[in-house]
């Protein structure tokens, strides 16, 4: 299990379609997703995020659009249940926390914002597994601790995060 | 009467301005940006190139459904907020119908489709008689193979039309689409059917009773 990403080079040399990574902190955690993000500027991907409470989703959500350039903060969406930021790469940030059912989905605009040109991230992806789109990228975060967490990061379509 | 004709529910947006069922002038766009972006630029062009301004608009046509739920909503919110001002009267209108109005080939039958994902449509059959179309079934969701196989027991003269090119080969004109919602407003204000603004709403067709069940027992 490859566990190291601290620098953008070496992170560039071992992301796979399938990769472990291990965060000490949270300043690794944002060096991570900021570094992911980079990756993914100009792109148009879909990002499913599985973790409990306080598993780190949103603060990957942070790390992530530093790496887009977005320059407005990232604030958690589970109240306002999608947060929309503008940007040359733009981010649409969802908190399916509170949805059941497809009715509920569709009344976020979810469905919408599937044929827009942004990245997108989903977290509480499971609670609507059955309508993600096959093409997307699953992070799986445990927490270990207070401050360790382990990101198992799946690119169902294994071609866009190995260059 | 002046006559303000919205199209805003699928991907494509498009405003068109008549007088009674005259059309003065119309433009469309699909550019992939979000109707909130593109939806008042777009009236604000249509109505400078018409040469009159929003005062004069005596009446408000616009789709309220099926479609894209933040379309329906981006379009009739805008509607609203533009006939509260006078309380002009406005519109509401099958988004499917509008879509039937723009066919203009010598089938028999007319079948617009709005894609609900996972195999289902949008739809209801409308027959066409010279260059009159009327409604031979209601709006609702259907499952694509059943649609097809009806449709296919109706008739073998049938024009299939729909907003997505992966769902079929003719794809909605959006400026013939914004026209037919001004000479479909007229035609209905002219049978009394119109409403005040504050009862504008958007008709989402829901799914099934069975199925809406079924989703609730196996999630959560």
């Amino acid at each position: 299990m490859a566990s190291t990403f601290l620098s953008g080079r070496r992170l560039r040399d071992i992301i796979d379609a399938m990769k472990k990574f291990v965060a000490n902190n949270l300043e690794d955690t944002l060096i991570l997703a900021e570094n992911i993000g980079k990756k993914l500027k100009n792109k148009k991907k879909l990002i499913a995020f599985y973790g409990g409470l306080g598993a780190g989703k949103t603060a990957f959500v942070r790390g992530l659009s530093k790496g887009l350039e977005i320059t407005s903060p990232i604030s958690s969406p589970t109240f306002s249940i999608v947060n929309v930021y503008k940007g040359q790469t733009p981010l649409i940030h969802f908190d399916m926390y509170r949805i059941t059912g497809e009715e509920d989905l569709e009344s976020t605009g979810f469905f919408d914002y599937l044929s827009e040109n942004a990245i997108i991230a989903v977290e509480w992806a499971e609670n609507i597994e059955q309508f993600l789109p096959k093409d997307r990228v699953n992070i799986k975060i445990t927490k270990e601790n207070e401050d360790k967490r382990i990101f198992e990061i799946e690119d169902l379509n294994g071609e866009n995060f190995r260059n | 009467m002046k006559i303000l004709g919205i199209e805003c529910s699928s991907k494509a947006v498009g405003c068109a301005i008549s007088e009674n069922e005259n059309i003065i002038y119309s433009s469309g766009v699909e550019d992939g940006k979000t109707h909130s972006q593109t939806l008042m630029p777009l009236i604000n062009e249509v109505i400078k190139k018409s040469n009159i301004s929003v005062e004069d608009i005596d009446l408000f046509g616009i789709s309220a459904g099926p479609g894209s739920f933040t379309g329906l909503r981006i379009g009739i919110a805008s509607v609203k907020g533009l006939a509260f001002v006078d309380n002009t009267p406005c519109v509401p209108l099958s988004s499917l119908e509008i879509m039937a109005n723009t066919a203009t080939g010598n089938e028999d039958i007319i079948v617009p489709m709005i894609d609900a994902r996972v195999g289902r449509v949008y739809s209801a059959l409308f027959e066409k008689n010279e260059d009159k179309i009327t409604r031979r079934s209601e709006d609702k969701i259907w499952d694509l193979d059943n649609l097809l196989e009806t449709v296919d027991q109706i008739s073998k003269n049938s024009f299939f039309l729909c907003d997505k090119s992966d769902l079929c080969y003719n794809i909605l004109d959006i400026k013939k689409a914004c026209e037919a919602v001004c000479k479909l407003s007229y035609a209905r204000y002219n049978e009394g059917k119109f409403v005040l603004p504050e009862n504008l709403l958007p008709v989402y067709l829901a799914k099934p009773q069975a199925q809406r069940e079924r989703e609730r027992r196996t999630l959560k």
